[in-house]
């Protein structure tokens, strides 16, 4: 029988606008290729119930504002498996849209603060008038990566001993004109501005292939005990 | 006129004069010089004018065009911006430089972007508007559906008494409530089921209650016969819609409207939304069906943007494609042939391309790579995006071809292994090739279009 890895990918149908599937069919291709079928599950605002620990894989894409602010409102319901999953540090990828609402709030250009998931010590700040749009480049420990990035929110760290960036910008501007870093590291999550997609870097897409693959030894073997 | 008007419009059009005479032609810069004397020129130049702004981010130009052809079997004096002067100056020339003289009625048909429909309606008020869609494009530039849709919106209030027209399949037209009188066309040719759009899909929220929305039927993308199940919001009643889908190939499609069997001479179901558009304001303007049916009927040079030309002995259709819908539109076109074709795409990263190449991975290549293709060329200055975006939608190395440099796409396609080539390509790659094609000498001088 086919070895099959579980990705819950967090409101497919909503947070996708992007090109951010891209990440996750990337995945799956590189996963084919070393023996493993995958099995994406879109979890959304009909979904009834969702135990993240079912899964090898959380993703979580980029959407337009409207959308965003409807998933935000939903996504509370999720908020503790999502929290006891991260926390067991199983692996995560959470981009633009979806890497803000990991944090503590997101406020918009109007000025209206909207709560996030409250998991991760972040916030993000919109300025409309002066979106970060282009080409982006940055160092991490997978190596170069360049991708392409497309946001008005600014998003900062309120707690720097727990969160690390996931990468030094090279060109570009990252989390925020200020600090100079892309995107976000804490156990197995990644958060990051970077669409293109992030992971056509296949050195980075490989470097998470092997934390959903531990991820998927643990789960099996522990549904064998 | 005033005095000032009378100078402006004379500068406007001695510089038109100018331009064509002795350069190689230009269309803003006569609109933008007689703007800059008087603001407000557009209404004294569209004052004695019927106005149709047609606008939305795909099918404008050919919707334009149809309805022009449509309105023709019953008007002689109709006005109409060429493709891609859709912004105020390049429309304060055509009004310059239209020729007025024969008498009747004057109709302006102008398509107009999105963002620029407020201009125009500042200074004139039309008698109809057309909503083609609001998908996601080049979103680098222009941003989220809502977004585009408030910024027509803009312009449509300054005129609350011209009817709009719209794509009634379309949910984001039917999430406002306006003052203006509405009419709807859309498709009706399917018996009613129950499905959702694909994940993949943009605007698949309900505007009243933010659930998501179901579809007794699914045209594309998001459009078709929308409910929410939630709230009971739901497609609006249809004034001309599509019954029947009579016969459809890549390059004609036959299908009914409102009884009326029709014909258009290209393919893809975008286009019988064009047609069907340009269908709705033929009968708003009280032009008899069958009129419409030989309007429509027309030569291939109304549909500027399918080109057959023929390198050695390879048909080679070449299609512009920008955005995740269009492209899977086209997908869905070629599909249609059913003689055996190579594939050709094209990947540049110019601001006219859009800078942002993410969205080629919204599309569903899966689909044209299950069809295992003879042969698939990737090329253009992001070569190595789009072909790995082949590769991971499955085809195998040895069918793909990478190409970087577009002045060896020809010699390829001469030894393809099929009669028939498609090359989809972003706006500057379709401008390269041509150019390289036609140095090649593939396309005839008198054929060139730039």
């Amino acid at each position: 029988m086919a070895q099959v890895i579980k990705m819950a990918y967090l409101y497919e149908d909503l947070m996708n606008t992007y090109g951010d599937s891209g990440d996750v069919k990337i995945l799956s291709y590189l996963l084919k290729k070393q023996g493993y079928d995958t099995q994406v599950d879109n979890i959304s605002i009909d979904t009834a119930d969702f135990n993240a620990l079912d899964y090898d894989f959380l993703f979580f894409g980029g959407g337009q504002d409207f959308e965003q602010t409807v998933v935000a409102k939903d996504l509370r319901r999720f908020k503790a498996t999502i929290t006891t999953y991260i926390e067991a540090g199983k692996p995560m990828l959470a981009i633009c849209g979806g890497y803000q609402l990991l944090g503590d709030y997101y406020e918009t250009s109007e000025g209206t603060t909207i709560k996030g998931l409250g998991i991760l010590p972040l916030h993000t700040i919109f300025k409309a008038d002066s979106r970060m749009i282009g080409d982006t480049e940055f160092e991490t420990e997978w190596g170069t990566v360049r991708a392409f990035e497309n946001h008005s929110g600014r998003t900062y760290f309120d707690d720097p001993t727990k969160l690390k960036p996931l990468g030094k910008m090279v060109t570009g501007y990252g989390n925020n004109p200020e600090d100079g870093v892309e995107g976000m590291r804490y156990k197995g999550v990644i958060g990051s501005y970077a669409h293109g997609p992030l992971l056509k870097n296949v050195n980075l897409a490989q470097g998470i292939t092997e934390k959903i693959l531990a991820c998927y030894r643990d789960r099996t073997a522990a549904l064998t005990k | 006129m005033s005095v000032k008007s009378s100078f402006a419009v004379a500068v406007g059009r001695s510089s038109y004069w100018f331009l064509h005479t002795f350069m190689k032609g230009g269309s803003s810069l006569p609109g933008k010089l007689t703007n800059q004397i008087d603001p407000d020129i557009l209404a004294t130049l569209g004052r004695d004018y019927e106005v149709v702004i047609i606008t939305g981010t795909n099918g404008k130009t050919l919707t334009t065009a149809l309805t022009v052809k449509v309105l023709q079997a019953k008007y002689h004096n109709i006005l109409t911006n060429p493709t891609g002067s859709n912004m105020k100056q390049g429309i304060i020339t055509a009004f310059l430089t239209h020729k007025t003289g024969r008498s009747g009625k004057k109709i302006a048909v102008l398509e107009v972007d999105e963002a620029n429909v407020i201009e125009v309606t500042k200074y004139i008020k039309p008698t109809a508007f057309v909503f083609t869609n609001i998908f996601r494009d080049q979103m680098d530039r222009y941003g989220e559906l809502y977004t585009t849709y408030k910024k027509i919106l803009a312009g449509v209030a300054k005129a609350p008494d011209a009817t709009i027209i719209a794509n009634g399949d379309a949910p984001i037209f039917n999430s406002q409530s306006l003052p203006n009188p509405i009419i709807y066309y859309g498709f009706n040719h399917q018996q009613d089921g129950e499905r959702k759009a694909p994940y993949n899909t943009d605007g698949v929220l309900c505007p009243v209650c933010n659930h998501i929305l179901h579809y007794k039927f699914l045209i594309y993308s998001n459009l078709g016969k929308y409910y929410c199940p939630h709230c009971g919001f739901s497609r609006p009643k249809l004034q001309h819609s599509v019954t029947a889908l009579t016969h459809l190939t890549p390059t004609q499609s036959q299908f009914v409207v409102d009884q009326q069997a029709l014909k258009i001479n290209i393919g893809g179901t975008y286009n019988i939304y064009n047609a069907l558009a340009a269908y709705s304001v033929g009968r708003y303007f009280d032009i008899a069906p069958d009129k419409i049916a030989q309007a429509l009927d027309a030569d291939e040079k109304v549909f500027g943007r399918q080109e057959v030309i023929q390198v050695g002995t390879k048909a080679v259709t070449l299609i512009l494609v920008k955005n995740p819908v269009g492209l899977n539109q086209v997908f869905n076109l070629i599909s249609l042939n059913h003689k055996p074709f190579s594939l050709v795409t094209l990947l540049n990263a110019n601001y006219a391309d859009g800078i942002d190449t993410s969205w080629i991975w919204d599309s569903d290549f899966e689909k044209m790579a299950a069809q295992k293709l003879p042969c698939y060329i990737a090329g253009g200055e992001r070569v190595t995006d789009i072909a790995f975006r082949w590769q991971v939608a499955g085809v195998p190395k040895d069918s793909l071809i990478q190409i970087k440099d577009l002045d060896q796409v020809a010699e390829k396609i001469k030894n393809l292994p099929t009669q028939q080539v498609y090359v989809l390509a972003t706006y500057t790659a379709v401008l390269q090739l041509r150019e390289k094609l036609a140095a090649q000498g593939f396309i005839a001088a008198a054929n060139r279009k730039h």
